[in-house]
């Protein structure tokens, strides 16, 4: 690292506040970490996985420390398991977990932290010394959520974990997950970052451990409103399991997606669906890597864009096939709509491949709605803005229809979020 | 019914049609032939609608109002159709929801209420037995992966639920075996009333003998070069359209 780069990380870190003193297992882990973050610093533009995504602007506000002071929204939800996280610690309150069997633990990662104590895995999944904000939250964080599915355990309804920002000043919080599903364990996870009027940062790691046969249905939605979101999800699927991500980024400021998984062992079926709307200057960066280390793994990435008037997207999807793994059988897409000319969009699908007897595929397209498919509607008496707006329906609504349990509550946010989206593109009739 | 007078289209700069006069009345049936390139999907677009074309008449009326001045959506409002000669494939959007979509759109723009699920799947199964046309068919996205005698038939369909005043129909009969033809047609002459009228677009006279025009045009250099009655369709039957180079020409100019 050039002295530059460093002087320059330097004086972010230093606002970012101090890694917490402790000793024990948790203090070896932070200096660890710590140190593993000094060695590659905070990205700059000039990190290539970076390069799209503007971290000056974040870091260089103050951040204090959290406060409450802002009113809470709690979103409505019936759901029967439903965790809710404020500021990135449980609120047992505001939650509902009586019902979930014994089999299923859900532990607050801080109260481990007071023994000093780090529990098995954490850390292991999330690269430190490739993702360099994993490893700062390893440094800084100081709550979280671990969720362990004992083998064989089958949660059938949907966990629904609420995570929430709020606070009068601007702060950086890192929350933490880590869930863990046993030898055959089946769970779906819904996971919902909802933001707030304040320019916090949310510094979020997840790490997924899926054992041998199990099943983890994983939907996460995203409307930070003002907060800004790094969010950092990493999954290592175990021999035969099943991973199936389905993310809906609805808005925000800035929402940064990475989503890493590597499929582990010979067997694992991996497919990671995405949609994310943006528009008026809001920007949304998803990075997907699928890492297949073993043979005879299947994976697809199939990832969708709609983008409004000033909407800032990326998308950049990495499908490495290492060398032990022969016989994989892996896709990835990325389908982008444009609503208006004053957009930006920077996809990018790669493709790296060491093993010789596999079957790989990539593609991406941009376009504005098709005239001829606009033109057909509006020649049956349909009038032009609600043929547009059929037409952007029928373009999300693939993604509903992919969604692995019909979800009431992603669905009407998604339809809100559409209607948000077509009327704020002013773009005039020719 | 429509109206027009001294036609012309160009697109990207090249005329297609130069100065097209045609008129048709309720209670008529039209044909116009005319060989391939001709500009009959041309009008038919233009009368629809469609933009990209650079358009200029001395009279262009639908019911006495200049098409021009309408949005394609208005057109279809005041009974204006359009069968496509090729229907277009919108993945995600079911056919029941396109066809309740364009049904509900016009009963607005005539101030009346909208019709709810039930009675419109009443109407709809209907219209369905006539066209030959399985109801399963209904959930399909509009068009996406039909054959083509699918396509044509789902735009019978269409036009038998919207019920327009004028009927242009581009190539419906192109690429139809003998049952679907049969079943088209009979959709098609379903619609004839002394209220309605209709505009056949057809390289062959093949249709003609199911559905019988009152009137034949051909079109050639961008204006109807020949005009009669059922009879000329037979003509060109026998003779092609070569024949017409021979004998139109000297009344182009006339």
């Amino acid at each position: 690292m050039n002295a530059f780069v460093l002087r320059d990380f330097e004086s972010h870190l230093g606002r970012l506040g101090a890694v917490p003193a402790n000793g024990g297992q948790l203090g070896a882990f932070r200096q660890r970490a710590y140190r593993e973050l000094l060695a590659q610093g905070l990205p700059t533009v000039k990190t290539e996985d970076w390069k799209y995504t503007h971290l000056r602007d974040l870091l260089v506000q103050p951040f204090a420390e959290p406060d409450g002071g802002e009113p809470l929204a709690i979103p409505q939800c019936d759901a029967e398991h439903l965790l809710v996280m404020v500021n990135g610690h449980f609120d047992a309150g505001l939650s509902r977990i009586q019902g979930l069997p014994a089999k299923v633990a859900v532990t607050a990662l801080g109260e481990l932290l007071g023994g000093e104590a780090v529990p098995g895995t954490l850390g292991d999944i999330a690269v430190h010394h490739r993702h360099p904000f994993a490893a700062l939250n390893s440094a800084m964080f100081d709550d979280g959520l671990l969720i362990d599915l004992a083998p064989g355990v089958i949660l059938e309804r949907p966990l629904v974990v609420f995570w929430l920002t709020c606070g009068r000043q601007p702060t950086m919080l890192h929350p933490r997950l880590l869930v863990r599903l046993g030898e055959g364990a089946q769970l779906t996870l819904v996971e919902q970052h909802l933001g707030g009027q304040r320019h916090h940062l949310v510094n979020k790691v997840a790490e997924f451990s899926v054992g041998a046969g199990a099943g983890l249905e994983h939907l996460q939605l995203q409307q930070t409103g003002e907060v800004r979101l790094i969010n950092g999800c990493h999954v290592r699927c175990g021999r035969d399991s099943s991973y199936r991500a389905q993310n809906f980024d609805l808005g925000g400021q800035l929402v940064r997606n990475d989503l890493m998984i590597s499929l582990a062992a010979a067997g694992a079926d991996v497919c990671a669906d995405g949609l994310f709307l943006t528009a008026g200057g809001e920007q949304v960066d998803n990075h997907v890597r699928v890492d297949h280390l073993a043979p005879h793994c299947h994976s697809r990435v199939f990832y969708k864009g709609l983008l409004g008037e000033s909407g800032h997207a990326v998308f950049n999807g990495k499908l490495i096939v290492h060398p032990d793994a022969q016989k994989t059988d892996a896709r990835q897409v990325n389908h982008n709509l444009l609503l208006s000319p004053q957009v930006d969009i920077n996809t990018k699908p790669e493709l790296e491949i060491y093993a010789d007897d596999v079957q790989c595929s990539h593609g991406c397209t941009t376009g504005e709605l098709d005239p001829d498919q606009l033109f057909y509607l509006r020649a049956r008496g349909i009038a032009k803005s609600r043929a547009r707006k059929l037409l952007v329906e029928a373009f999300a609504g693939e993604m509903l229809d992919r969604l692995a349990v019909p979800l009431e509550m992603i669905e009407s946010r998604l339809q809100r979020a559409l209607t948000h989206l077509m009327n704020g593109d002013r773009r005039e009739d020719p | 019914m429509l109206c027009i007078h001294n036609l012309y289209v160009s697109v990207a700069g090249s005329e297609i049609l130069k100065g097209l006069s045609l008129e048709i009345r309720a209670g008529e049936v039209h044909a116009l032939m005319g060989p391939n390139g001709s500009g009959k999907s041309t009008l038919a677009s233009v009368l629809a609608g469609r933009e990209g074309y650079q358009v200029r008449a001395d009279r262009l009326e639908f019911c006495g109002e200049n098409l021009l001045d309408m949005a394609p959506e208005e057109r279809a409002h005041k009974g204006l159709f359009l069968a496509f000669q090729y229907p277009v494939e919108i993945p995600g959007i079911s056919n029941i929801q396109f066809l309740r979509s364009a049904y509900n759109s016009l009963r607005k723009y005539r101030g009346e209420d909208p019709l709810d699920a039930v009675d419109f799947m009443a109407m709809v199964n209907e219209r369905l037995r006539q066209v030959a046309i399985d109801p399963a068919f209904l959930q399909r996205p509009v068009n996406a992966g039909f054959s083509g005698g699918e396509k044509k038939r789902n735009e019978i369909l269409q036009m038998l639920v919207l019920e327009p005043q004028l009927a242009i129909l581009d190539e419906t009969d192109s690429g139809l075996d003998i049952d679907a033809l049969r079943i088209v047609s009979d959709g098609i002459n379903s619609l004839r009333s002394e209220t309605q009228a209709i505009l056949l677009v057809t390289h062959y006279q093949r249709l003609l003998n199911y559905v019988k025009p009152d009137r034949v045009h051909i079109l050639a250099n961008g204006h109807i070069a020949l005009s009669g009655g059922p009879e000329l369709a037979l003509t060109l039957e026998e003779k092609g359209y070569g024949w017409l180079a021979e004998e139109a020409q000297p009344q182009a100019g006339s």
